[in-house]
């Protein structure tokens, strides 16, 4: 039986991990290109899920993945510093960063606390702007492709990021963070009599879904090559960063992937389909989802698809 | 439960990708076209009206080359993606045209920091690129002396170096210059540049500010510049901004002797401003109103096309940037791309905007097809040329009367 179940979760993992391995050499340089946009996508809407985990809703992701874009873009220009270490870099300013706002902004909750992270991301597009000698202002920053133009190289170092999330995500899931997370999460003030410091939790969740948000910018400014201030600390980075998680299922692995996968998938169909409307269609999907899938793609999985295919008593 | 749940994540994977592989299914072609791809900004705001202008005279061009037999005796097939104003979809849409669609040339563009990353993504493939888009000189930089790039949109210092000639010719010689700019890489760019022409060519700079785009009040900052008293205020600015400025530096009453910006010649200008848009001037690429006969015979089609509609300078831009690539075809004979870029290089074109040849320019770039501009002057609710004096439609109002004497 204990085998039996370990077989079900194994062989599609196991056929999972192959195909994303071998994807490289069953597409084109198109599809490939989507697919390392989808999965930066899905790096950025897992690092999300991860402080959402504890009650918060950031709407300033934005700044942390505009911090590890120009740390990584800037590291290169300035000291040559190779990318993939620019973004690890990277990574770690966002984290630094992370802990310094976390303390300030984290003992405020709901709504005052992402309206905080909202400022966060516009101060950081001004301060960016009115210091052109150090961030290099309006007119950006560029670098060159990531690997020489190697896009099969470039898919692989992002697959490797998204797999590093994945396993914090579980080994989260695994261990008592968990249910600390989850019982800030329900109750701050409970969780507080039972023990529980909520700021250390919660800034401890915003340090590690900084952390990747952060890589993920380091990865984006070598991989597209220029970025411009207006272009990474826009509000629209951090809409797409719970937009997804929501779309898939929140405080779950697979959640904010298959979030991803879809609406990207959805999101490229309309675009090359419809000249016209795409973004029309494409919000009324949305609208659609949260309506009649409050809980997301798994919730609807769990409550309506998995039943059907369960054995009834008495039959 | 797990198995099940890690089934599902494989069943969409597969499945969204297999949906995705069905798209370019539509556009699979058949060999007696030939296909040429462009990439505009169709969806994003800030940029969808000039990607829009580029649709129309793109498809007026599509449809008087297929109505006049093609190409090399096959139909010509164009295909158009948005990049939605977002540099990761216009790197796909770039990739699909080139490497699933296979297109002969790839057209169109818009956006400085879209252009940056797509080319960059494609040049392993050294493609042919008839690019409308993008002024920055980063680009000019970077691509500019690639043998496959060809730019048609003059760069940012163009505009800057026609706006310096031009007030260098008023007389009396203004000598006192207010500034703004948008803080973004398009007014930042061209700051840059006419900062460094006007110093250079003896005039005071007596406000040198950035705003930014899309605010509600430029009060505050047009107070500070009236404070100022410059003979000439000088903002780059999108539409919207350029709109709101001028109602509220009417309100305070600010009365420089020229007002002056970039690209004013949009069509809401004359039913948003009325009698306030009056007397001011702005440089640009081409106006309806220009004399030339091909402006003239261009007209015609593009009225008989879109009857009642003005066309901004983006729609001619689009439509001289389909025709000569498919003149170019035309004159090697083949869509090989050696031969296409050589033909390319010998294009002599007679456009709205001049005859079209593609040449060197001052930073780098080996195959710029458009230098010179225009500078305009909204007189009695029309817009009429007034520089540089050969292609004058009217004689600049300077100074401008004040707000009370108008």
């Amino acid at each position: 039986m204990g085998s039996s179940i370990r077989w079900k979760t194994t062989l599609p993992l196991a056929i999972l991990c192959a195909f994303l391995l071998l994807f490289p050499k069953l597409v084109g340089s198109y599809f490939l290109h989507l697919a390392v946009s989808g999965i930066l996508a899905m790096i950025l809407a897992s690092s999300w899920d991860i402080l959402a985990r504890t009650g918060q809703v950031s709407v300033g992701q934005a700044g942390l993945f505009g911090i590890g874009a120009y740390s990584s873009a800037l590291l290169y220009q300035r000291y040559a510093l190779p990318p993939v270490l620019g973004m690890l870099a990277g990574a770690l300013i966002a984290t630094f960063v992370s802990i310094f706002l976390g303390y300030l902004t984290l003992r405020l909750r709901g709504i005052y606390f992402s309206i905080t992270t909202i400022a966060f991301a516009e101060a950081l597009t001004v301060i960016w702007l009115m210091t052109p000698d150090i961030t290099g202002g309006a007119m950006g920053v560029s670098t060159p492709p990531l690997f020489g133009g190697d896009r099969e190289k470039a898919y692989y170092l992002i697959l490797a990021i998204l797999a590093a999330v994945v396993a914090v995500v579980w080994l989260i899931e695994q261990s008592r963070l968990n249910f600390a997370f989850t019982a800030i999460r329900e109750n701050e003030d409970v969780a507080n009599v039972l023990g529980i410091n909520p700021t250390k939790y919660k800034v401890l969740a915003f340090m590690i879904s900084a952390f990747f948000t952060g890589f993920a910018g380091g990865f984006y400014s070598h991989y597209n090559t220029y970025i411009i201030p207006y272009e990474v600390f826009n509000l629209g980075v951090s809409i797409a960063c719970l937009v997804m998680p929501i779309f898939g299922g929140l405080y779950t692995i697979a959640g904010p992937i298959l979030g991803t996968v879809l609406i990207k998938a959805i999101e490229e169909y309309l675009r090359v389909t419809f000249s016209y409307g795409h973004q029309i269609a494409y919000g009324l999907i949305l609208v659609l989802v949260v309506l009649f899938m409050p809980e997301g793609l798994l919730g609807l999985w769990r409550g309506k698809i998995l039943p059907l295919f369960r054995s009834r008593p008495g039959r | 439960m797990r198995g099940k749940g890690f089934g599902f994540v494989l069943v969409l994977l597969v499945a969204g990708y297999a949906l995705a592989g069905f798209l370019p299914g539509a556009a699979m072609a058949a060999d007696e076209t030939i296909k040429i791809g462009a990439v505009l900004p169709l969806s994003k705001a800030t940029f969808s009206q000039a990607g829009e202008e580029q649709r129309r005279g793109l498809l007026m061009a599509l449809a008087e080359i297929n109505q006049g037999g093609g190409v090399l005796r096959k139909k010509v097939e164009l295909l158009i993606e948005d990049d939605t104003g977002e540099p990761s979809v216009g790197i796909g849409a770039a990739e699909k045209l080139l490497t699933r669609d296979k297109v002969a040339a790839l057209i169109g563009g818009y956006s400085s920091t879209i252009t940056f990353a797509q080319m960059n993504a494609i040049q392993r493939l050294e493609p042919v690129v008839a690019w409308t888009g993008a002024s920055s000189t980063k680009v000019e930089h970077e691509f500019g002396p690639k043998r496959w790039f060809f730019h048609y949109h003059p760069w940012d210092y163009h505009r800057q170096s026609t706006i310096r000639n031009f007030l260098m010719g008023i007389s009396p010689r203004p000598k006192n210059i207010a500034i703004a700019y948008e803080d973004g890489i398009y007014g930042t760019t061209s700051r840059d540049y006419v900062v460094k022409y006007l110093k250079e060519t003896g005039f005071n700079i007596v406000f040198d500010e950035r705003f930014k785009s899309g605010s509600s009040d430029f009060t505050p900052m047009l107070t500070k510049i009236k404070k100022a008293n410059p003979d000439v205020f000088y903002w780059v600015a999108y539409a919207g901004d350029t709109t709101l400025i001028m109602k509220q530096a009417k309100e305070i009453d600010f009365n420089p002797k020229l007002f002056l910006s970039v690209a004013i010649n949009f069509p809401q200008y004359k039913e948003s401003l009325g009698d306030t848009g009056n007397n001011v001037a702005g440089v640009d690429v081409w106006i309806p109103a220009l004399k030339n006969p091909e402006t003239v015979n261009w007209l015609k089609k593009f009225n008989h096309a879109y009857p009642g509609r003005t066309p901004e300078y983006w729609a001619p831009l689009a439509y001289t940037n389909m025709m000569t690539v498919v003149d170019a075809i035309k004159r090697a004979g083949s869509t090989d791309k050696d031969k296409l870029i050589s033909a390319l290089e010998k294009t002599s074109y007679d456009s709205p905007f001049g005859k079209i040849t593609f040449k060197k320019s001052e930073e780098g770039g080996i195959h710029q097809a458009i230098d010179e501009q225009i500078i305009t002057q909204w007189q009695k609710g029309s817009a009429q040329i007034v520089w540089p004096p050969k292609k004058a439609t009217s004689k600049l109002i300077y100074p401008t009367p004040d707000w009370k004497n108008r």
